[in-house]
């Protein structure tokens, strides 16, 4: 049955940021949305005092003034001298009692028949009976009173029509101006919580990333990530991982094609062209230190015969178990290279060639000693003829030549042994004999 | 060039409406055409107050407006028909607002408020009202609420309705005894009635608001006119806002009309 392998792959940026924006439009916009009406209640509020209350105020105003006029003719109907001033007084009387602002106001067109219908009768009866004012006078004043009262009810109605709006005002400015307050809070929430965010998830990975490419090399280790929200970031610091993997597995490659390139195929063992230029560079360098160096050329005894006996593969095995050998017996700082068919070059640093010999001898014995054995199941057993220079004080190519020399020596005094050249002709050392050496 | 510029300027000048030429030219005030209730026979001084704050209050309207107005005095009659004919821009007569009238014309926002009552001599009954009375003549404005009030009572109890052209020939048949009863604006009563000997006239009834009789009062102008309107709207919030309504008012009368 197939698994179905579920990986978090992070947010993406662009669309992490989007959403983000979202939530902001949305709490501002929702922020907004509950501030509006306070707004518009502030505008209606502002225009239902233009518009209405103000005329009304006014009209209450108005009313105020008609009762009070009404009042103080009142007043000069009682205290007119003549009949004709009181008849003038009268008609205002009627006039302002018969408009249209007092009768819209019940209790002030109740109050203004009353008064007028009082003061009529006054000044009706007033032509048959002088005394009537005198008689009538403290009705009169209870009415005017009742009317003084009603005037100032009047006012503080219009007044308070006023305060009704204004209080009304008020109260949602104030509750707009705490809802501003709290959106600005959650502004601010949201912008420090946006700012972690944007640190904790984009910043940091940006710096570690910036950190990690300059770090970036094959002496260090691969960069360890923590995994990152972003997709974006994990991409980058994948890209980084594997160009670091990249880098490693180029370097190998490097290295692989160098040994391609320096080493024999059959034996593994230097070729020429590497262990040549090798070995110029330490000859050089010990001559500058002036240390000793010797050079050996090695050619296996008889290896065309067992070539022709037990055929090329046998002849193959037999070069690579000697180049094992090699290895093995000789030190790490010392070079050796298949020079040719069965032919060996040598490169001992750092020691003479006495030295060198019984380094040399060594390994003879233990290639002498060893049984090969063959694909086809049996075994044979190779020697090898060598012969040392010593190269402190001569060219690479002459000290090698004169190793040859050697080695030719060690062939023809019968093979298996260890020959070594004399001093160069310059040093004029007499050439120790290949016997001195046989051990 | 010059002479090409000059010579493109003359033929766009041309080429102008003539009142746009005069326009740019002078820029003269505008000429509005205003018909004034012709207040009838002098009857007092309060009567010639009246004119005179008609006068007022179209010269105060006019001068708010930037323009020229050229009044002329009409009966009352006359008035909204003239409006309506185009023969006025604007009139002043006092005109309560109502549907019928709303149909017609436009009203500016309301100048002063109005009620309307019975007015006869003294000796008539006391408790004289406009919807008991019996046997009894009447008589109002022609083209007038009042009258268009007492015209639906025609028949009704014996009512006999008489038009008169002005408010003052209307008090004259009072007077002279061809009338019972005057229905008046309560305004246009105080004025003919505030000159007579003491004690000679009186309000009678009820006062009388509804079925048109009462309200608000304005300046008519034609439907076709809203910048007109609107002028004349703002003439008169600016006259009460700088309280020269209010002084207006009280150069003329003892009381508030508003």
């Amino acid at each position: 049955m197939p698994t179905i392998q579920l990986r978090f792959k992070g947010f993406r940026a662009g669309s992490t940021f989007a959403v983000l924006a979202l939530i902001f439009v949305f709490s501002f916009g929702l922020m907004i949305g509950l501030i509006w009406p306070d707004q518009q209640r502030v505008i209606d509020t502002a225009n239902r005092l233009q518009d209405k209350t103000v005329p009304e105020i006014i009209r209450y105003q108005r009313l105020a003034r008609n009762l009070d006029q009404l009042r103080q003719e009142g007043e000069r109907v009682f205290s007119g001298e003549s009949s004709e001033e009181r008849q003038q007084s009268m008609f205002i009387v009627t006039l302002v009692a018969s408009h249209p602002s007092v009768l819209e106001h019940p209790e002030a067109a109740k109050r203004a028949r009353e008064v007028e219908r009082f003061l009529d009768g006054v000044a009706r009866e007033s032509a048959s009976n002088p005394t009537i004012f005198a008689n009538r006078i403290d009705e009169w004043r209870r009415l005017s009173s009742n009317l003084g009262t009603l005037v100032e009810d009047v006012s503080i109605q219009g007044v308070n029509l006023t305060s009704n709006d204004l209080n009304d005002i008020a109260t949602a400015i104030q509750l707009a101006r705490f809802k501003f307050n709290l959106a600005m809070i959650v502004v601010g929430v949201y912008l420090v919580l946006f700012l972690l965010l944007l640190r904790l998830h984009l910043i940091k990975p940006l710096q570690h990333i910036d950190q990690a490419l300059t770090n970036l090399g094959l002496d260090q280790p691969a960069p360890d990530f923590k995994s990152a929200t972003m997709s974006e970031i994990r991409s980058v610091q994948e890209a980084i991982g594997k160009l670091h993997g990249s880098l490693v597995e180029n370097e190998a490659a490097r290295q692989t094609l160098e040994a391609l390139a320096n080493r024999d195929s059959l034996t593994g063992l230097y070729n020429r062209r590497h262990f040549m230029a090798a070995a110029e560079a330490e000859l050089h360098r010990s001559q500058r230190y002036c240390r000793p160096v010797t050079v050996g050329m090695a050619d296996l005894d008889l290896f065309k015969n067992l070539n022709d006996t037990y055929g090329h593969a046998a002849g193959d095995t037999v070069l690579r178990v000697f180049a094992t050998l090699l290895r093995e017996t000789l030190r790490q700082s010392d070079l050796v290279c298949r020079y040719g068919g069965e032919e060996f070059a040598f490169f001992f640093p750092e020691i003479t060639v006495t030295e060198a010999a019984v380094l040399a001898e060594r390994c003879r014995a233990a290639c002498a000693n060893n049984d090969i054995a063959l694909p086809d199941g049996r075994s044979v057993r190779i020697t090898f003829s060598m012969g040392l220079a010593d190269a402190s004080e001569s060219t690479l190519e002459s000290a090698l030549n004169r190793a040859d020399k050697a080695l030719y020596e060690a062939k023809r005094q019968g093979r298996n042994r260890v020959a070594v050249s004399g001093k160069p002709p310059a040093a004029s050392v007499p050439e120790q004999t290949v016997e001195d050496y046989n051990l | 060039m010059r002479r090409l510029s000059a010579a493109l300027c003359l033929t766009a000048i041309l080429a102008l409406p003539p009142s746009w030429v005069l326009a740019l030219s002078s820029a003269p005030l505008k000429v509005v055409r205003v018909a004034l209730v012709k207040p009838g026979a002098r009857i007092n001084e309060a009567h010639d107050d009246l004119r005179a704050f008609n006068e007022d209050m179209v010269r105060e309207i006019c001068q708010r407006m930037t323009v020229r107005c050229r009044t002329r005095n009409v009966r009352f009659g006359n008035i909204l028909p003239g409006v309506v004919a185009g023969h006025f821009d604007l009139g002043f007569g006092n005109f309560l607002r109502t549907p019928e009238r709303e149909r017609q014309v436009d009203f500016s926002s309301a100048l002063w408020h109005s009620s309307s009552r019975l007015v006869g001599r003294s000796e008539q009954a006391a408790d004289s009202d406009l919807y008991t009375l019996r046997e009894a003549r009447l008589v109002a404005v022609a083209g007038s609420q009042q009258l268009a009030c007492l015209q639906r009572l025609t028949g009704e109890r014996g009512l006999v309705v008489i038009s008169a052209p002005t408010m003052a020939d209307a008090f004259a048949l009072v007077r002279d005894g061809k009338a019972d009863f005057a229905l008046l604006p309560v305004l246009g009563a105080y004025i003919l009635l505030v000159g007579e000997p003491g004690g000679s006239y009186r309000f009678f009834g009820e006062t009388l608001v509804a079925d048109g009789l009462g309200g608000s009062v304005h300046v008519i102008m034609s439907k076709r006119r809203p910048k007109l309107r609107q002028a004349v709207g703002k003439a008169i919030v600016g006259m009460r806002r700088d309280g020269s309504y209010e002084r207006l008012v009280r150069q003329h009368f003892p009381f508030s009309v508003d």
